[in-house]
């Protein structure tokens, strides 16, 4: 976790509706408009960056309380 | 004497209606070691109960096995056998008819159960207020289990097939029998020092001594007293334990908790898309909305131009030379028209043509034209103009015509 504030998914996602809905009001410039799209792709790529896609082995903790890949995953 | 003889039947009928009529024994629970125990191809059970001294004999219908045996009873087990009893006239026998048959111990463990959860639940320790809500995108999940058989697999499976990304951490448990309860409340510990986002603690079916661990008072307070939330899932849908009343959710097989603890990776991977995709329609309408109004204006400024309005008076002035010309023209065209009919009409006219018809032209000697007998005298001189020369001569007569 680092310093900044940081959203969770859930958040992240009450922010990009806010966004889009802001967005499909008529009423704002052109400017807000790029304003709120650079916010919104940068809340997507918050909420993208919560979700490491990575595949992960199954752990298991051994006797030592260590971590080690859980064989027994086939 | 009067002595009254009875028919076997009428012992028996008498006897029968005795035992219908006691209270005692029309509902009693008794115990006992299972022995001669024969399923009969009807379905009914035949055992017959016995402790060190004697023995009675017992039967089980088929209609009452579903609810009242939860177990596969075999010779020797310690049972505790509620029914009544009744006699069976055609043989002079009397004998037990069970209701239900529970394993003896079960009881006990049961009444611990309800006592263990009442006073839990007296003590608030399954009060909604104090249930953690669960995360809405868990990746690391914790699971308290055995390492072998299906509930490991099952969660492992569904887990992996909603979110392939997450982070599965196994705590190996001791989940039946002596010493599992510490087992179970150690892995809940360690896990729940980890900073995961949900630990699923459980195990799959068995009896209920089985999912005892699950009923113990240490292993309910380490669930209540994690900083995880807790998702319980023990044995079947049938199968309720303490762990589930304080668990911060019950999941009704260790399957359901793998799915109750993760999200579909691909909805939210959908989610994203769908975002994405709204962002940048809003956007592109909004930039296409701006040129539409750019193009218009451009289109009215051009009209607006001086030199659009110089070039429309210059086409306007060509307009007009044009239709002026073709006016001049219709005009010349119809003097020239006018102009070939009267020289024609004078070409008739001219004296040449008369006298090429045979017609002379007269002249006094002056040269004077003649037209009248009154213009001459006899003998004066005269010249005849015809068409190929003149003719000269002098009068020698005139008369009126």
């Amino acid at each position: 976790m680092g310093d900044n504030k940081e959203n969770t998914i859930e958040e992240s996602f009450a922010i990009l509706e806010d966004i889009i809905g802001q967005m499909e009001e008529g009423d704002v410039s052109l400017d807000q408009s790029f304003a709120l799209y650079k916010a919104g792709m940068e809340e997507l790529q918050n909420a993208n960056a919560k979700i490491d896609q990575t595949k992960k082995a199954v752990m298991a903790l051994n006797k030592e309380g260590q971590l080690e890949i859980f064989e027994g995953d086939e | 004497m009067n002595k009254n003889i009875y028919s076997v039947t009428q012992v028996n009928t008498y006897i029968e209606r005795m035992f219908s009529d006691d209270f005692m024994l029309g509902n009693l629970s008794l115990t006992g070691e299972v022995s001669n125990c024969k399923y009969n191809h009807t379905g009914h059970i035949y055992f017959t109960l016995k402790d060190e001294k004697s023995a009675i004999s017992c039967v089980m219908f088929a209609g009452k096995r579903a609810q009242g045996l939860k177990f596969t009873m075999k010779d020797g087990d310690k049972v505790v056998v509620t029914g009544y009893v009744g006699v069976y006239s055609p043989q002079g026998k009397y004998q037990v008819y069970a209701n239900q048959i529970e394993l003896a111990g079960v009881g006990d463990l049961y009444q611990r159960f309800e006592a263990l959860k009442q006073e839990l639940a007296d003590s608030g320790m399954f009060d909604s207020m104090y249930k953690k809500p669960l995360p809405s995108h868990a990746m690391k999940i914790g699971v308290v289990t055995a390492p072998t058989g299906a509930a490991v697999h099952d969660i492992i499976r569904v887990s992996k097939t909603r979110n392939p990304f997450v982070q599965i951490i196994l705590y190996p448990a001791q989940v039946q029998g002596e010493g599992a309860a510490p087992s179970i409340i150690s892995g809940i510990n360690c896990l729940d020092s980890m900073g995961l986002d949900v630990i699923i603690v459980g195990r799959g079916g068995g009896s209920i001594e089985d999912l005892w661990a699950f009923n113990e008072e240490e292993v309910a307070r380490a669930i209540f007293h994690a900083q995880t939330p807790i998702i319980s899932a023990v044995g079947h849908e049938t199968d309720v334990t303490i762990a589930d009343f304080v668990a911060d959710r019950r999941a009704a097989t260790p399957s359901q908790a793998a799915e109750i603890a993760n999200f579909v990776y691909q909805d939210f991977a959908n989610q994203l898309e769908r975002y994405s995709d709204k962002l940048n329609r809003a956007l592109d309408y909004k930039i296409d909305t701006i040129v539409e109004r750019l193009n218009n204006y451009k289109l009215r400024l051009q009209l607006l131009r001086p030199e659009n309005k110089i070039k429309a008076n210059e086409e306007k002035l060509s307009q007009l030379a044009v239709r002026l010309a073709s006016l001049m023209q219709a005009k010349l065209d119809r003097y020239e028209s006018r102009l070939v009919a009267l020289s024609g009409r004078l070409d008739g006219l001219s004296p040449a043509k008369k006298l090429a018809a045979g017609f002379g032209y007269v002249t006094d000697s002056k040269g004077g034209r003649v037209d009248s007998i009154e213009q001459l005298k006899v003998g004066d001189s005269f010249s005849v103009r015809i068409k190929d020369g003149s003719i000269d001569g002098a009068i020698t007569n005139l008369s009126n015509i």
